[in-house]
């Protein structure tokens, strides 16, 4: 399941809900048939899609079942998520962010880094985030770096440039 | 710029650690990799050639939006060398 966006507000009277997509959304999640709406994906509940619309920076969302004024007010706050499976298929070697999220990074020795947890763009180039625990890592996604991804394993074998790792959190 | 020409004469590709925010990206500095401090941490940067005549600071943010978009597209190009 990956998260799409946050329903800010409703929008008319007819149960119609004010949907932000997050940060960077492609905009794919707008063909699926169903969406799932909920504080965390684990709890969150299923709701058929009737339409979807506006293009700016809010998209409007109507769902099955929802045609009130007190039924939208009640999904107010919520996630928007959809399956993965739901989403349209990426061409081979790229993929969304959020199946990357949670994958375990090693380096070439075999060695554990930590948990991609997040992904920005610095302007020249995407950085994945690699915690463990309190150690971060930064990596540059550039050709060479990611030598292997096996998402059924939810392992991502890297090789950091050199000096990478030794660097100091900060001063 | 002393560690860029050794680092140019020796072939080393070792990530040059920088405060130097300021300093403007050089033809020199391209296919290198810097760690940019931000103020409060090092950001690695891989220098590309349309990134010369920019400043090292522009591509490491200062300050971070911290958002869960899981639709984005990401191509991190396994395997390739660079």
């Amino acid at each position: 399941m990956i998260q799409v966006g946050r329903i800010t507000r409703t929008h008319g009277v007819r149960g119609e809900l004010k949907v932000l997509p997050e940060e960077g959304s492609s905009g794919a999640w707008r063909e699926v048939p169903e969406v799932f709406l909920g504080a965390e994906r684990t709890k969150a509940s299923c709701f058929r899609v009737k339409g979807v619309r506006g293009g700016g920076r809010f998209a409007i969302l109507a769902l099955d079942g929802v045609d009130s004024l007190e039924s939208a007010e009640a999904l107010k706050g919520q996630n928007v998520f959809v399956p993965r499976d739901r989403l349209p298929e990426m061409e081979p070697g790229s993929f969304y962010t959020g199946e990357l999220e949670g994958l375990t990074v090693v380096d070439i020795d075999g060695c554990v880094l930590g948990v991609l947890e997040e992904i920005f763009d610095n302007g020249a180039h995407e950085v994945y985030v690699v915690r463990d625990g309190s150690q971060e890592i930064m990596l540059p996604v550039v050709d060479g770096v990611v030598v292997e991804m096996d998402l059924d394993a939810g392992r991502m074998v890297v090789k950091p440039p050199e000096g990478l790792l030794g660097l100091p959190k900060s001063r | 710029m002393r560690k860029i020409r050794e680092a140019e004469r020796t072939g080393d590709k070792k990530v040059i650690r920088t405060w130097s925010r300021r300093s403007t990206i050089l033809p020199e500095m391209v296919n290198m990799t810097f760690a940019v401090h931000n103020g409060n941490k090092f950001m690695p940067v891989f220098v590309s050639e349309n990134m010369v005549g920019h400043k090292l600071g522009e591509f490491s943010p200062t300050r971070m939006f911290r958002g869960h978009s899981g639709d984005r597209k990401t191509k991190p190009r396994p395997g390739k060398k660079g």
